[in-house]
């Protein structure tokens, strides 16, 4: 063996070392570039939601607390139409509406829009909801739910929030924790449903007429089978169905 | 001046080195990246925090599974030393992106409420009894915690504050981050994306690294033949004594011996280097040194001691040649003992 | 490399090596299926996604 053909860190590096070394790190590099390319091509689409964090802005319209925070407003298309509530962070804001409930508001808030589901992001701290004085309640009174049909469906349980845009992507196990935080802290649930043609529903959940609680939460983003009754709100579905109603599949 | 350790200094192989690590680690980031945004529908785009999340975690494992196949394959081929003498770059680098991952997907996917972030990462999944829903975060928590206190010891002060020992045991903990690794992602990212490119990319990896690890381990057990006389063991004959380089001996008890040639001398002493545990017997006489092949640490031929300003001392074994045959006493004299090298020639 | 040591390695593979692929195994074969519906009521269905 040639002298020169021993390795030693600290001394000149053998040519044969150093043309192993050359070769290995090109081959290497061009590995690299292959796998980044492969690993990032096969993710999946993250779906069409966006928030513009940036544009907030005053939406006028009708409050509630129950079952979520919501508001229904003619600012979205014209039409009557309900946005959820929610905060900046991962918090609902049910329970911050109190006593204007019902009553015609202005909300401060940026929006979360993923087709036609919308949530209005709100400001922090208290001056998010006024009483609009000027404002009348009209066709944007909240109507009583109405019965639809009972069904039984397989999906997944959903936070709003990042599913309307907050998050891209938003569902699934990797998302799993995040939706739980979400629901945990007051976040409307929704119940996302998908046939093989990719045609999809989306249904806001609650039980006996309320709100979900933390009961929800082992369920979250797992795919489970559904039982329940589906209400026309406005323009929103509702999922009526106790926890007791949802098993894993 | 004294030296109670001798850190690896940097060397402009080193340098070189670093270079390489950074360009590929850039390229990697940057590429993926661009094509998580180019590849996309309009409209549909991922998040750039996930992204990035996603960018840092696979880099970090695919480092990782670099990382622990150069062991085994140094064994096989000389060639892999260089990577050898510069894995603990690697791994310090590999921890700081596995860091990063961790550091954005706490930030995102468990802050922003009024729940600990820490304590989310921990109780937002409660399945910690199914296999397909378990919380697999908590499993990427473990190998961060792993890799942390193997980036905080890399430096040669621990090496020689704990021993040389403790100090590979410690860092032995690798092979169970590596696992908690690898179910991280089975539980995690893959229960979701079910391409089976992706199965198929971790199972590789897996496979890999496992089967390059028991191959080398189970080839390194074979103890060599032990012919002797009187006690003592055969080496090899004068004649097939490479000048400069080394036999090894395994004794049925005790460490491996290496019998070195100079010249028309012959000595042997401990296989084991003090500083990592290298195989000596790998390395070459340089300057008239024993020379490790892993990191270059020198000791004289001898009585085992490194030459000063250093003190590392290894063991020194007696050598006789009978009929031009090399043969080693296996009782080793305690470490630095001068003994007297077996001159070629003189021998009756 | 210390022989202690050297059986360390091996062993700690000898144990992890089994434990990894049958976990890996395991995940893969018990993955949920994706959550599909035959049909979905029309009523249901969104006209924009």
């Amino acid at each position: 063996m040639n002298k020169d053909d021993f390795f030693i860190g600290w001394a000149d590096t053998p040519k044969v070392d150093r043309r192993f070394f050359l070769g290995a790190g090109l081959g290497l590099l061009a590995g690299t570039a292959a796998t980044a390319t492969g690993i990032a091509a096969l993710q999946k689409p993250a779906g069409p939601g966006t928030w513009n964090m940036g544009e907030v802005r005053d939406w006028r319209g009708i409050a509630t607390a129950e079952p979520y925070g919501m508001l229904r407003t003619l600012e979205l298309d014209g039409t009557p139409r309900t946005a959820l509530l929610g905060c900046q962070g991962k918090c609902g804001v049910s329970a911050k509406i109190g006593a204007l409930a019902g009553k015609p508001v202005v909300v401060q808030g940026s929006l979360i829009q993923r087709g036609r589901h919308a949530m209005i992001a709100v400001i922090d701290g208290l001056d998010w909801i006024r009483e609009d004085v000027d404002g009348e309640i009209g066709d944007l009174a909240f109507p009583t739910p109405e019965p639809i049909m009972n069904v039984s469906l397989n999906g997944e349980i959903l936070d709003t929030k990042c599913w309307f845009g907050a998050m891209r992507p938003s569902s699934g196990k990797v998302h799993k924790s995040c939706a739980s935080l979400c629901i945990r802290s007051g976040l409307p649930p929704a119940f996302y449903v998908e046939d093989p043609k990719q045609q999809s529903a989306l249904m806001v959940m609650t039980s006996g007429g309320y709100g979900h609680n933390k009961d929800l939460l082992p369920y979250v983003a797992d795919p489970v089978s559904i039982t329940g009754q589906v209400q026309r709100f406005g323009d929103l579905f509702l999922l009526d169905a106790p926890v007791s109603a949802i098993s894993r599949l | 001046m004294s030296h109670d350790y001798k850190a690896v200094q940097s060397t402009p192989f080193k340098k070189r080195f670093d270079l390489w690590l950074l360009i590929g680690i850039a390229l990697y980031l940057v590429g993926f990246i661009a094509v998580s945004f180019s590849t996309q529908p309009a409209g549909e785009s991922l998040h750039p925090v996930q992204v990035v999340i996603r960018a840092t975690g696979t880099l970090a494992f695919l480092l990782l599974t670099f990382i622990l196949c150069i062991g085994p394959l140094a064994r096989f081929t000389d060639r892999f030393k260089p990577f050898l003498y510069n894995r603990r770059h690697l791994g310090v680098t590999t921890f700081l992106i596995a860091l990063m991952h961790a550091a954005l997907t706490i930030m995102w996917y468990h802050g922003f409420s009024e729940t600990n972030p820490l304590v989310s990462v921990f109780i937002s999944n409660p399945r910690y009894d199914s296999l397909s829903g378990f919380p697999f975060e908590s499993l990427g928590f473990v190998a961060l915690i792993i890799l942390f206190l193997m980036a905080a010891t890399s430096h040669d002060f621990w090496n020689a504050n704990l021993g040389p020992g403790l100090w590979k045991t410690l860092h032995m903990g690798v092979y169970f981050a590596y696992a908690a690794l690898v179910l991280h992602v089975a539980l995690g990212a893959i229960q979701f994306n079910k391409d089976p490119i992706y199965v198929g990319l971790l199972a590789a990896s897996a496979v890999t690294v496992i089967g390059l690890h028991l191959i080398s381990g189970i080839a390194g057990l074979r103890s060599s033949h032990r012919d002797g006389l009187d006690g003592w063991l055969k080496v090899a004959a004068v004649a097939d004594m490479e000048d400069a380089r080394a036999k090894i001996i395994r004794p049925a008890k005790g460490e491996a011996i290496a019998v070195f040639r100079d010249g028309e001398k012959i000595s042997a002493v401990s296989n084991v280097c003090r500083h990592q545990g290298g195989p000596l017997g790998e390395g070459k006489i340089v300057d008239g040194c024993i020379t490790c092949p892993w990191h270059g640490f020198q000791y004289r031929m001898q009585d085992g001691q490194s030459p000063p300003p250093f003190t590392e001392k290894i063991a020194t074994y007696a050598t006789r040649i009978v009929d031009g045959v090399v043969y080693v006493n296996p009782e080793p004299n305690a470490p630095g003992t001068p003994q007297t090298p077996s001159q070629i020639g003189a021998s009756a | 490399m210390k022989r202690a040591h050297k059986r360390a390695h091996l062993l700690i593979w000898i144990v992890l090596a089994p434990v990894i692929a049958g976990l890996f195994a395991l995940s893969i074969v018990m993955r949920p299926g994706a959550p599909v519906n035959e049909t979905l009521p029309d009523v249901l269905i969104e006209e924009a996604r």
